[in-house]
């Protein structure tokens, strides 16, 4: 089942060019952001450190839509699920062969993305020193767990909704959703949702300092609270296994029309 | 209470109604995406913590919305309708605890007060300097914020933060409520009782009287009696017992020991012994009876000695045929002055004044910075170039940043390492008159920048009861859920790497007042009975000495 759900992806060009199109877009982003020419351009640990790319992660969280959307609905339109079912292979092989396929393709992908516009701003902008290169990554890396949870509400979006355009409307509905609802001051806790968890991993506490003819600096406190990221850890797991499971419920007893 | 609360309780209702109904519905269907409504109320639950974050008195009504859910994952319709009764139940628990708790929507003051804590220590820029003992004040004050917290204590938390700062001897780490309602509440509870008067220290040691209440009087008490003692004890001892005597910063001795005795007259129960020397020479005991709360009365005493003259920033006011004063109330000119760090536009505009005025035949100048809060230092480097003779000055210099350590360097002698050096030229806009700089104790930050600038220029003389405030360093500030807590943050240094202005553990700060006068039973009659402008009558006298 999971093979078969890797070979259609391979056969299919979509995924990979909307995987290009989002990474040179995060970059222009991230790159036009940094004021490039200016006199006053930041460096791409800046830019991270600052939390650019924590605003970037929606690129990411609409990418492995469409990947979920494409694994787990895909063969829903030409019945294939279907004659899966009736060949003899149970709904539980059905449902967690496409959420495992997903998972494996969407997350990395996700990953992929925030660091390879991250390392193409590095090359572009210069990476600087407000941040070191490792620990950035580790923060990118860290990032895993509230995509496995996202990519886990997709899965099981796609099982309810059986339609690989919806799961991208309803992502893009949600985070429109959320914006609004966050607004400018944020009263919700960063564990609430993944997109925040993803954000408290993006960005970093700062503070600035000044001169006496007005010149400030921004200064980074990069360290990570072992206490934040292992709290972000459990509860994205625990929301990821939540979700797969509220999925898979619904698919047991779904009359898949 | 909070809305998004009231939405989701008001939901509970319409939650277990519809839910009840579906519960046999959901049956009847043959489409499975029925079942989904089970999840609504917990979907609506989310979006509401995502709004308006979350509260511990709501846990069960967020319990409510789970338990609705598990309609979802059951078959049968009495299951069902069980789930719903349970949730319905679960939520309406939430009402009473949301009205009546203590916790409802509180801030937990201690987890304030350990991120303001920590940020203040990992950022305050004078930590060294000053040697703070931050393991002791830690051991100290968590325990007040502790119970701040267990008793949800608004005023409790504000007056443990002010007493906290306090303790840095450096008026730029302070605390402010969220409100000056709030801050006003906190300060009154500290204050203590009114007696009906307050008392200050006179320049030879001796304790006075002032801001005395009217039903003193037949005591033979008013402004400038002679005060013994407070309870039997030296009021200097007795105010050491105030709240508000540990809620209140002062960055230099000198300015300390001019305000002793200050909260005494706020210390004491429904009665309290004062031993004065009535206008007759003989010493008197009297018990005064509590009147009020001390609050109104220190603070109205302390406005009517430190305020400046009461006309608007920037005015100009003439004082004498040959002497104007310029009123400068803060540190800034306008919002694009100071968003570019140029004043050009406030120099030209002095400039022109300046000049009508010496046609008018002023030649001499009197800046008024009593109780100017500070700003921008690159407002006092233009005022103090106006009126500096000619010629280049040093202002101070920026310390030198070390990215490695993500601190300011160190030299290796000691101290630290001086970066680049700001000088500022002097164009003597009076042509030779003078200058007299007006200070007091509320006189701060480029306040204390202009005074320590100018005070050595041979056509100037700073004058005031006081040293100014004595604190020079740039000020950053951390947002927390009960207010906001400022610190010094950015360093500022002398030529020669030691710290500009601010005072080290010997209480001296770097800026003085050339001229202290007096603060005696004729000053208080002055400023207390006549109502006067004290310190400029005397800097007058000084201009035309």
């Amino acid at each position: 089942m999971i093979s078969a759900q890797f070979y259609q992806l391979r056969k299919q060009r979509v995924l990979p060019i909307a995987f290009a199109g989002l990474v040179l877009l995060m970059t222009a982003i991230a790159v036009l952001a940094a004021g490039i020419d200016s006199e006053e351009q930041k460096t791409a640990s800046y830019l991270f450190a600052e939390g650019a790319f924590s605003s970037m992660t929606m690129f990411s969280f609409m990418f492995m839509a469409g990947a979920v959307g494409t694994v787990c609905c895909g063969d829903f339109p030409d019945k294939t699920i279907n004659y899966e079912l009736m060949s003899g292979s149970s709904r539980d092989q059905v449902y967690f062969g496409r959420a495992v396929a997903a998972l494996v393709t969407a997350v990395p992908a996700g990953l992929f993305m925030e660091l390879i516009s991250l390392g193409l701003c590095a090359l572009i902008l210069g990476w600087g020193d407000s941040i070191g290169p490792g620990a950035a990554v580790l923060r990118v890396l860290m990032t895993v767990f509230p995509y496995i949870r996202i990519c886990c509400f997709y899965i099981m979006v796609s099982f309810i909704v059986k339609n690989t355009g919806l799961v991208i409307i309803t992502a893009f509905a949600l985070l429109q959703g959320i914006s609004l609802l966050i607004g400018d001051s944020s009263r919700a806790p960063d564990l609430s949702l993944a997109l925040l968890c993803c954000r408290s991993f993006l960005r970093t506490e700062s503070f600035i300092t000044f001169e006496l003819d007005g010149r400030e600096r921004m200064v980074f406190d990069t360290s990570l609270s072992p206490g934040g990221a292992a709290a972000a850890v459990l509860v994205s797991l625990l929301a990821a296994a939540a979700y797969i499971f509220i999925g898979r419920t619904y698919f047991d007893k779904d009359d898949l029309r | 209470m909070e809305y998004y609360d009231i939405i989701l309780l008001a939901f509970a209702p319409v939650f277990f109604g519809g839910l009840w109904v579906l519960a046999g519905a959901a049956e009847k269907y043959l489409s499975t995406r029925w079942k989904l409504i089970y999840l609504v109320p917990a979907m609506v639950c989310l979006a509401l913590i995502v709004g308006g974050g979350a509260d511990v008195c709501m846990v069960p009504a967020y319990l409510g919305c789970l338990v609705f859910a598990a309609g979802f994952f059951r078959e049968g319709r009495r299951e069902r309708r069980a789930f719903c009764l349970g949730g319905v139940l679960l939520m309406a628990a939430s009402l009473p605890l949301c009205l009546f708790s203590p916790r409802y929507r509180s801030i937990d003051y201690e987890k304030d007060f350990k991120r303001g804590f920590e940020g203040i220590k990992a950022h305050y820029v004078l930590s060294d300097y000053k040697q703070i003992d931050w393991d002791g004040l830690y051991e100290k004050y968590l325990p007040m914020f502790r119970q701040a917290a267990r008793d949800c204590d608004a005023d409790g938390n504000i007056i443990a933060w002010n007493r906290f700062c306090a303790e840095f001897g450096d008026s730029h780490v302070g605390f402010s409520a969220r409100t000056e309602k709030e801050e006003e509440r906190a300060f009154q509870k500290a204050a203590g009782n009114d007696y009906g008067l307050v008392i200050m220290k006179l320049s030879d040691g001796s304790y006075a009287a002032v801001n005395v209440d009217p039903s003193l009087g037949d005591k033979g008490i008013h402004n400038g009696t002679t005060i013994l003692s407070w309870d039997g004890r030296d009021p200097a001892e007795a105010e050491k017992d105030s709240l508000l005597y540990e809620m209140t910063a002062y960055s230099d001795i000198d300015v300390r020991q001019f305000y002793e005795g200050v909260f005494a007259a706020g210390v004491g129960g429904d009665t309290v012994k004062l031993s004065y020397v009535d206008d007759s020479g003989r010493k008197r005991e009297e018990e005064l009876p509590r009147l009020g709360n001390y609050y109104s009365r220190v603070k109205n005493a302390l406005e009517t000695l430190e305020n400046g003259m009461d006309i608007g920033h920037l005015q100009w006011a003439r004082v004498s045929s040959d002497t104007a004063l310029l009123r400068v109330k803060k540190m800034m000119f306008d919002t694009l002055s100071s968003k570019n760090d140029d004043h050009g536009a406030m120099k030209r505009q002095l400039r022109q004044e300046i000049g009508e005025l010496m046609e008018d035949g002023v030649k001499n100048v009197i800046i008024d910075l009593r109780s100017n809060g500070g700003g921008a230092g690159n407002m006092s480097e233009a005022i103090a170039s106006l009126f500096a003779p000619e010629g280049k000055y040093f202002y101070a210099a920026n310390a030198l940043w070390d990215d490695s350590t993500n601190f300011y360097a160190k030299a290796p002698g000691g101290g630290f390492a001086v970066g680049s050096e700001v000088y500022f030229s002097g164009e003597d806009v009076l042509k030779g008159g003078r200058v007299v700089i007006l200070v007091n104790a509320k006189c701060a930050s480029a306040g204390d920048h202009l005074t320590k600038i100018m005070e050595g220029m041979e056509n100037v003389t700073v004058m005031g009861l006081t040293d100014p405030a004595g604190v020079g360093q740039g000020v950053s500030s951390i947002e927390l859920e009960s207010g906001t807590l400022s610190y010094s943050s950015s360093l500022l240094l002398n030529k020669d790497g030691s710290v500009f202005i601010d005072a080290g553990t010997d209480g001296q700060a770097g800026d003085s007042t050339g001229v202290i006068l007096p603060f005696d039973r004729a000053a208080v009659k002055v400023i207390f009975d006549d109502k006067e402008d004290y310190v400029l009558k005397m800097a007058l006298e000084e201009l035309e000495d």
